[in-house]
């Protein structure tokens, strides 16, 4: 498996820019802490990158906002997998979670770490084979954007997202269970 | 787990094509696609993983990305950094493991010269709330308590200087549970034997009403001696940062496999949750492999094997695990003993309890048998002691013990199951019957907890006092309040509770100047919180002995103290106190507002169908009585009742008493039938929930015996009145006031009934014992002395009828307060009277000076406007008055627009259209 996830080269069409990496750093950093300040289940994803970009969108000078999203799903994604590694590497009693408990839709699988894991696996293969699709996910869930607004970065219709956004999930749900 | 597929970038490309040509074609033309196409077997096997895939409803991304990124939160790396750093006291030595709330290191002091290793926790995230801080101190003295040889200790705990809360226990070298049974190779009964031990622990906490939470295998250790220990007891409960009394979005640390089904539920978390670890911990042990998510599902790659092994089990065994497991928390073990005791059972080769029906099962049978004396059944029950949690926590006392009430519930299952009785059994069961069983019960507890078992006994006398045992609740507050006092002082919190509800009891019974001397001997307030409900209290003494302006004075500044503390439960509790006051002071219309308001906040609290919906809803029909908005009283009765049929699934109580509210309505429509109908299914509901010499029972009779009395029904009245007030006698002595009261009208309407002499002898008897109450209501007495004035002239003995309202003259005068407009009823009885005696002249004059009075006083009263019109219209025609004709007309206008007019009242108007007659000649 080709793995790029440790660094920002593969965002797709915002070419990578020697000065972002340390923005980069700094933006991930950011996400981590404020997703470590926050209460579990009190967390939106939509709010957390709305905040990074009030907070770092200026600072980090990016050309567009559009950009900024791309960097900051993939730092969320990559937050992700590095607590999924370390929950895994963690032997006895991580394993509790905290539970909304009027959320219906709790679902308790989704906190496995393994399932982090094969997601982000199965999402790398789908950005081999279709790279929009991929995008489509990641500033979908991991940026917490809306399939229009996404539509709208990537500079496409709304029926390609919404087609791409059906093709990737049932991609990574067949990957994933 | 998918199988590994060799997956090129290729194939992927080539099904991803085809997944967006034939996601939307129908199975019959996607095979035509597929035949024409031709992919080859890996693309297909793709895109059918792919198809199957996008029908499915939920997913991963059900959960957002930030969410689920922050429950793996983990710890930075520099939490190395604290060892040989000191906190609360402790060195920190080395790591030893790390949770998902906690990082856990081994740390050690020096006590005594001694070196004392801890298990020293530290959690990740600091108590956000100053009320987080609070509960944790107070469930941290609770824990200190805990001792048992199979529990590791808390030993100390506390925040540090940096605010990060910190635990120490005692520290326990082993392994965890099922890898210590494993590499130790024990056998099936040596494991079970391990479970029952690790049940019997978990028990002896419950005893102490403390719930576990988070039990699972890496909680549990076997020691070097092959001892189990159950760490990190309560700690859930320590860290919980939510505030049980927010109704918001809470949120709770479990562990997935082990958490009960509820606790992903809002609710008070019950012993319950801490069995059905228990039997994921034994299914565990017993296949020697990890469950799934769900315990009763066999889940993932293993998930075929699980099932075969469950197969395998002993039936018995299977039973017994299923049993721990059940979904609904009622089917599981009443407690972990019950569960240890079934192991038992089954090593020692017994029938175990637990065959489907379980126990539980059979308790609710037991309540729908006896629906009758179990009145609500268990439901009933659950719902009381959750009443009682939250009232607990928001008084501001240990907010904690609503976890704790929720193991007092448990315990009162117990006593139910334990209590079921055999076919040979008197009668049907009362809930107070199962009440007093959890009492005695209690009693007998060796193991219980001293706090624990005063406190359970202070919650069953709650009970008791609900359910209107006034005199058995009593003596258990006082008992309480004695102990409380003695062992932590008597401005300890139970102690102060339970000296309160003394209060509260005294009230219940009406004896009021009790209740105020032991009011204001109680240990000062311990904090606002306290203050307002001591004021609360304080009002509505006051105005139960018409101290109006100490019961508004007193309520108002309950009110305005609660809001400022503004919490809402306070203000709750509070505005109910508050209508109580503000009605008896005949601020209807602020009182009116505060029970909408309660209202509202009792709707928001407890849904639309609650009993204390219902209740406000009868409290809202008595002062929309008192405005004389009939209407709208009868609504909010009707409501009351209907909520009550909704919510009871036998008789209860408190249904009884909102009748009442609809009977009074009834009563002042003129609509004694109507009332009752209402007041007997009253009485029958009393009979059957409280029994015959009940205190509520006889008060019951009595609303019935003067609806009878009103439908000159005398004889039948008498003989219910002649009851009540033996009952009432028996309860509260010859002197108090009910007692009297009763016997007034019991004496009224015997000698109406035709036994003067009797009539008399309780009458006079009644007047003299109202007259001797040191509190007594100026209104019961002025009423009593007016109903022997109208015997006097019934039994046509006119001069004693006025001697006795000149009495009743004086009885007003010398009140300080009196609701009714007694001068004019007076002057009114004296006109009629000497009507009655022809003395015309005499009468003119009292019905002169009613008439002034009456229309000075309040000239609403229509009872008293249309007897004066009628008896000014028969004077008028014996005078041969030529107005007279004009006079009938009007007394014939305001007899129509009475609701309900007196035996008395329709008797002159008989006479009246007699004697009006000739004036009005009819045909030829």
């Amino acid at each position: 498996m080709n793995r790029t996830l440790e660094s920002p080269e593969s965002a797709g069409p915002f070419a990578p820019d020697a000065a972002f990496v340390a923005a980069y750093e700094r933006l991930k950093a950011m996400a981590h802490r404020e997703l470590s300040r926050a209460q579990p289940g009190t967390v939106s994803t939509t709010e957390l990158v709305h905040e990074l970009y009030l907070r770092l969108g200026d600072e980090l000078s990016f050309e567009a906002p559009d950009q900024f999203f791309a960097y900051a799903a993939r730092a969320i994604r990559h937050i992700l997998v590095d607590r999924a590694r370390h929950r895994l590497s963690i032997k006895a009693g991580g394993d509790q979670q905290a539970v909304a408990l009027t959320d219906p839709a709790v679902n308790i699988v989704a906190a496995a770490p393994e399932l982090a894991l094969m997601l982000d696996r199965a999402l790398d293969e789908l950005a081999a084979a279709n790279p929009r699709a991929a995008q489509v996910v990641e500033l979908h869930y991991f940026a917490g954007l809306g399939l229009e607004q996404v539509a709208q970065v990537l500079g496409v219709v709304r029926r390609t997202v919404d087609r791409d956004w059906r093709q990737a999930r049932a991609y990574l749900l067949s990957r994933v269970e | 787990m998918s199988p590994p597929l060799p997956i090129t970038t290729e194939s992927l490309t080539q099904a991803c094509a085809l997944f967006d040509r034939c996601v939307d074609l129908d199975p019959e033309q996607r095979n035509t696609l597929l035949g024409a196409e031709r992919p080859d077997a890996l693309v297909e096997q793709l895109l059918r993983a792919m198809l199957a895939a996008d029908r499915r409803v939920e997913d991963p991304f059900a959960t957002p990305a930030a969410v689920w990124a922050a429950q793996m939160e983990v710890e930075p790396d520099t939490i190395d950094g604290l060892i040989g750093q000191s906190i609360g006291g402790f060195l920190i030595v080395s790591r030893l493991g790390q949770g998902g709330s906690s990082v856990v290191f081994a740390a050690e002091r020096d006590v005594a010269g001694a070196t004392q290793r801890v298990a020293l926790k530290l959690m990740r995230t600091g108590l956000f709330s100053a009320e987080a801080q609070r509960r944790f101190r107070r469930e941290q003295a609770i824990l200190t308590q805990l001792t048992h040889p199979q529990i590791a200790r808390l030993i100390d705990a506390g925040v540090s200087t940096a605010g990060i809360p910190y635990i120490a226990m005692e520290r326990i070298d082993g392994r965890p549970l099922v890898d210590g049974a494993r590499e130790r190779g024990l056998d099936m009964p040596a494991r079970l034997r391990l479970l029952a031990e690790v049940a019997l622990a978990v028990d002896a906490a419950h005893r102490a009403l403390i719930v576990h939470r988070d039990l699972k295998p890496a909680n549990i250790f076997i020691d070097h001696e092959g001892r189990v220990k159950v760490l990190d007891f309560g700690i859930a409960k320590l860290i919980d940062d939510d505030d049980p009394t927010q109704t918001q979005t809470q949120h709770i640390m479990l562990t997935p496999g082990y958490a009960a089904p509820e606790q992903y539920r809002p609710g008070a978390l019950t012993t319950a949750v801490d069995v059905y670890a228990l039997g994921v911990i034994g299914a565990e042990l017993v296949l020697d492999t990890r469950l799934g998510p769900d315990a009763r599902v066999p889940h993932g790659p293993e998930a075929e094997a699980q099932r075969v092994r469950w197969q395998a089990l002993d039936g018995d065994l299977a039973t017994v695990l299923r049993t721990a497991l059940a979904e609904d928390p009622r089917r599981r073990y009443a407690s972990a003993r019950h569960f240890a005791d079934d192991i038992g059972r089954y090593l020692a080769r017994e029938p175990i309890a637990a065959h489907p029906p379980s126990r539980f099962y059979r308790v609710r049978k037991f309540a729908s048998r006896h629906r009758l004396g179990l009145a609500l059944g268990l439901g009933m029950l659950a719902a009381l002691f959750a009443g009682f949690a939250s009232v607990v926590s928001q008084r501001n006392l240990a907010q904690q013990q609503a976890a704790r009430a929720d193991s007092l519930r448990d315990f009162m299952f117990a006593a139910f199951a334990d209590a079921e009785p055999g076919p040979a059994r008197d009668g049907p069961a009362t809930v107070l019957d199962a009440v007093r069983r959890a009492i005695a019960a209690s009693d007998a507890d060796p193991d219980a907890d001293p706090q624990a078992r005063l406190e359970l006994r202070l919650r069953l006398a709650q009970v008791l006092q609900r359910q209107g045992d006034l005199g058995g609740a009593r003596s258990l507050f006082e008992e309480v309040r004695n102990a409380a006092g003695e062992r932590w002082g008597a401005s300890s919190a139970l102690a102060m509770e339970a000296a309160t509800a003394v209060v509260q009891n005294s009230m219940a019974r009406g004896e009021f100047a009790r209740a105020r001397s032991e009011l204001d001997s109680l240990p000062p307030p311990a904090d606002a919180a306290q203050r307002v409900e001591r004021l609360s209290v304080s009002a509505v003494l006051a105005s139960r002995v018409r101290e109006r302006e100490r019961a508004l004075r007193d309520g108002e500044a309950a009110m305005t103290l609660a809001r400022r503390i503004g919490d809402p439960e306070l203000v709750r509790i509070t505005l109910n106190d508050w209508g109580v006051v503000l009605v008896a002071a005949e601020h209807i219309e602020p009182a009116i507002d505060a029970y909408r308001e309660l209202l509202v906040l009792n709707r928001v609290r407890f849904g639309e169908r609650h009993q204390r919906v219902a209740n406000v809803h009868a409290a809202l029909a008595r002062a929309y009585r008192r405005r004389g908005d009939l209407d709208q009283a009868e609504v909010a009765a009707r409501a009351a009742v209907e909520i009550d049929r909704a919510i009871y699934s036998g008789d209860d109580r408190h249904a009884a008493v909102n009748l009442n509210a609809l009977m009074l309505v009834l009563r002042e429509r003129g609509d004694v039938d109507g009332a009752l109908v209402v007041a007997r299914e009253a009485l029958r509901i009393n009979v059957a929930v409280l029994g015959e010499g009940h205190p509520d029972t006889a008060l019951a009779r009595y609303g019935v015996g003067e609806l009878l009395m009103r439908r000159e029904d005398y004889a039948e009245a008498a003989s219910l009145l002649g009851r009540s007030t033996v009952d009432n006698e028996r309860e509260f002595g010859a002197e108090h006031w009910r007692t009297a009261a009763t016997r007034a009208l019991h004496g009224f309407s015997l000698g109406m009934a035709g036994s003067t002499e009797a009539g008399v002898a309780e009458l006079e008897q009644a007047i003299s014992d109202l007259r001797a109450l040191p509190d007594g209501d100026p209104d019961r007495l002025c009423g009593a002395i007016e109903r022997r004035a109208r015997l006097a002239q019934h039994a046509g003995d006119a001069a004693l009828a006025m001697q006795w309202l000149d009495r009743l003259q004086a009885a007003d005068k010398d009140a300080p307060v009196t609701r009714a407009c007694w001068l004019g009823n007076v002057e009114l009885r004296r006109a009629a009277v000497a009507f009655d005696s022809g003395r015309l002249g005499e009468a003119t004059g009292f019905l002169h000076k009613s008439g002034t009075i009456i229309d000075a006083v309040d000239p609403q009263v229509l009872q008293f406007s249309a007897e004066h019109a009628l008896l000014k219209a028969l004077i008028m025609h014996r005078m041969a008055d030529p107005a007279a004709a004009a006079a009938t007309a009007q007394a014939e206008a305001l007899l129509t627009g009475l609701p309900a007019s007196s035996p008395e009242l329709r008797q002159r108007a008989l006479a009246l259209r007699e004697v009006s007659r000739p004036s009005v000649p009819r045909g030829p």
